[in-house]
């Protein structure tokens, strides 16, 4: 069983920091090398998607995100206080499209969708709260 | 990350090491795209050292695939990891590259 916390300002600089962290946290708790990936990835996205789009240019913000480990279940939280955004309300991602006209936009949500097994969004306050979970006992 | 490149006769050899994240996939898309424009036709993106491929990480290799197509040029990928395999997958874009699962492969196939 554990718990750490990684606090990040919003610039995309600090996402290297954040998996190193979240891959020290996989090795400390000897998750599975595709746990370690997939949740790597996960944060990559989600905080990546926040520092990009999240907040007024120059605006200066710290993200807060949590893991854990206990019983063949990883958690996550992140909290930030950027604007509003339910990624799970976000459009799908364009998977079909020849070469020529092939879009990314949707692709990393589409990729914590299906990385993870539970994602729970909520408005708190001047907060948005998301909420993952991986089931290790779920076969990845 | 890192990007190290050798040339193999007339193709170019780039090895990222490390992750292809959201920050990263700009220098990685630039070098490509870059490679590309000076005239390496025929490149191999080996991936065997890499950890992971963000979206953004996607989308430069997108813009390469795009870019090889109009000068008449190639790009091969090898070397992917299981986990490398899967987002690859996930996102539909086995369809969209040449990929071949060892450099050797690749750079026969790249000739």
């Amino acid at each position: 069983m554990g718990f750490t916390e990684v606090r990040v300002r919003n610039q995309m600089a600090e996402i290297a920091r954040l998996v190193a962290e979240s891959e020290r946290f996989g090795r400390e708790h000897a998750l599975p090398a595709s746990a370690i990936h997939d949740l790597s990835l996960v944060l990559d996205e989600i905080v990546g998607n926040i520092i990009a789009y999240g907040f007024a240019p120059g605006a200066e913000s710290e993200i807060s995100i949590k893991l854990g480990y206990a019983q063949g279940e990883i958690s996550v939280e992140i909290e930030d206080e950027a604007r509003p955004f339910d990624p799970l309300q976000a459009p799908a991602p364009d998977l079909t499209s020849p070469l020529e006209t092939r879009r990314i936009g949707g692709l990393g949500i589409h990729f914590a969708r299906s990385l993870m097994d539970e994602i729970v969004y909520a408005r708190v306050g001047n907060k948005n709260r998301l909420q993952m979970k991986k089931f290790l006992s779920a076969g990845t | 990350m890192e990007i190290r490149v050798e040339r193999a006769g007339d193709v170019e050899l780039v090895e990222p090491h490390g992750r292809i994240d959201s920050a990263s996939a700009k220098e990685f898309g630039d070098h490509l795209t870059a490679a590309i424009n000076s005239g390496s036709l025929r490149l191999v993106v080996d991936l065997k050292h890499i950890l992971y491929i963000s979206s953004a990480g996607f989308r430069s290799l997108l813009i390469a695939r795009k870019l090889v197509d109009q000068t008449g040029g190639t790009l091969i990928l090898c070397g992917l990891s299981a986990e490398v395999k899967r987002t690859f997958e996930l996102g539909a874009f086995t369809e969209l590259f040449t990929i071949c699962a060892t450099r050797d492969e690749a750079l026969a196939k790249a000739r």
